[in-house]
């Protein structure tokens, strides 16, 4: 019986360790891809990702039965990470201030994919503040349009308008690039 | 994913996340919690202890202004740098092992009669919480005037937790090492006269600025008997304020205190601490 109990209380707290390991992988992408979108840079994207987790990673037992509630309070987090970083190290620059989209011959030079990828990335950078910041929590956290009007206060119908205008305009860059 | 919007391109085009920064991440991650974890063993440790030495002390303040039990031990007491010191093979805490009385509140509580019938006669301590708050609340607020030590060991950092007596007439701070070892200063408005607890032949006179001061080496440690490698502590007084500084080495897996290898090299450090109050 004693024993039983004991292996039964090994097994819960295998269980819990499983779960938080997949929190983190299903976390992990979500979170670096909201930086990709807002800052444009791999490198830098790992580094807010690893800041986020490393302010967020010790409170995740307080979510323990409500993993929705833990994945908001860590892009809760994350926005607070990106705002420091623009805030202190990044001033806003426009990207089409700072340099031009890659040229045909760097298009020649680098692998297709790896193109896609950053041109993808400055196309994003050249919307506004709040459209980035809303296809961020859209195509990098992976939000719902309501999730994403309660993170930012604004309505449910407010994201979706942006949203598809900050998505036309994307669009219609990447079809010319294509 | 939601494809009302032609959107499917910003889902494909994103990098993908490294696996190896994903693990490297998640290692950190884990191994910063469990570093977590283990401080706050060490904190609730440090104030178990902490909250010991006080026991200590109150006993002590008791047992001094209890004539009948001070008669009987009167050959055991001596005075050290001014300061009476009650030399015993056991802790003055042994009777209260198994049954200890802790007050809720503010107001004391007397010990049953099955726990006093275990100590000497007509001792019966009464215990009173000790308040904890942050230093910079304390500091706010400080129930008297003492001095701070300009010199501290290397390493060693300034807790942000303070410990204060409800009649205000001591503070406790404490500064810590990586290593688990804890330099713990406690200051008191003025020495009554009380006699101090210490082990048999535990006592040295020294000099703090010129003035006498008195050593301990030791503290009781396992079965209430006294090790002198427990820990050492230094009395003085300056300005009418009563310090003692007391060094505490404890592991850093379990909270559990450690001989100290050098006790003579931790005396000449409190001593350099002492010297530098101001």
């Amino acid at each position: 019986m004693e024993i039983n109990r004991i292996q039964t209380s090994e097994k819960s707290a295998l269980t819990i360790d499983m779960d938080w390991r997949e929190v983190y992988d299903q976390l992990l992408p979500r979170v670096f891809h909201f930086f990709y979108y807002k800052v444009g840079d791999v490198h830098i994207a790992e580094e807010l990702a690893a800041t986020t987790f490393e302010k967020g990673w010790k409170s995740r037992e307080k979510y323990h039965s409500q993993l929705g509630a833990y994945r908001f309070y860590i892009f809760g987090i994350a926005q607070k990470v990106a705002a420091d970083y623009f805030r202190k190290r990044h001033p806003e620059v426009r990207l089409e201030e700072a340099y031009d989209l890659p040229d045909h011959q760097c298009v020649e030079e680098q692998a297709e994919r790896h193109f896609d990828f950053q041109y993808l990335a400055n196309l994003v950078e050249r919307l506004t503040e709040r459209e980035r910041d809303i296809i961020s929590l859209k195509y990098g956290a992976e939000m719902t349009n309501r999730e994403i009007a309660k993170l930012t206060h604004l309505s449910e119908s407010n994201v979706g308008t942006i949203l598809n205008r900050a998505v036309v305009k994307l669009r219609q860059e990447w079809e010319k690039m294509a | 994913m939601n494809n009302n919007y032609g959107d499917e391109f910003l889902y494909k085009n994103r990098p993908p996340v490294r696996e190896e920064f994903a693990n490297r991440l998640y290692q950190h991650i884990s191994n910063t919690t469990k570093e977590g974890k283990n401080k706050m063993t060490l904190r609730t440790f440090s104030w178990v202890w902490r909250f010991a030495t006080v026991m200590v002390l109150l006993v002590a303040m008791l047992f001094a202004l209890s004539t009948g039990v001070r008669a009987s031990v009167l050959e055991w007491i001596k005075m050290v740098a001014g300061f009476n010191v009650e030399e015993r093979a056991e802790s003055p805490l042994k009777g209260l092992d198994e049954e200890p009385i802790l007050s809720a509140g503010n107001t004391p509580v007397p010990t049953l009669n099955s726990t006093a019938q275990m100590i000497p006669e007509a001792i019966s301590p009464t215990i009173y919480p000790v308040t904890t708050a942050p230093l910079t609340q304390m500091m706010q607020h400080p129930p008297f005037e003492f001095g701070w030590p300009q010199y501290i060991p290397e390493g060693y950092v300034l807790s942000d937790n303070a410990g204060e007596a409800q009649s205000e007439n001591w503070v406790l701070i404490s500064w810590g090492n990586r290593d688990g070892a804890e330099i713990e200063m406690l200051a008191e408005k003025s020495y009554s006269g009380y006699n101090i607890p210490a082990g048999i032949d535990s006592t040295q006179e020294v000099q703090v600025n010129g003035k006498p001061a008195l050593l301990i080496f030791g503290f009781w440690g396992e079965n209430h008997t006294w090790n002198p490698k427990l820990s050492v502590a230094l009395h003085w007084q300056n300005d009418d304020i009563h310090y003692t500084l007391t060094f505490w080495s404890r592991s850093k897996t379990n909270g559990v205190i450690q001989p100290i290898e050098n006790t003579e090299t931790v005396a000449d450090e409190l001593v350099k601490m002492a010297e530098s109050i101001q």
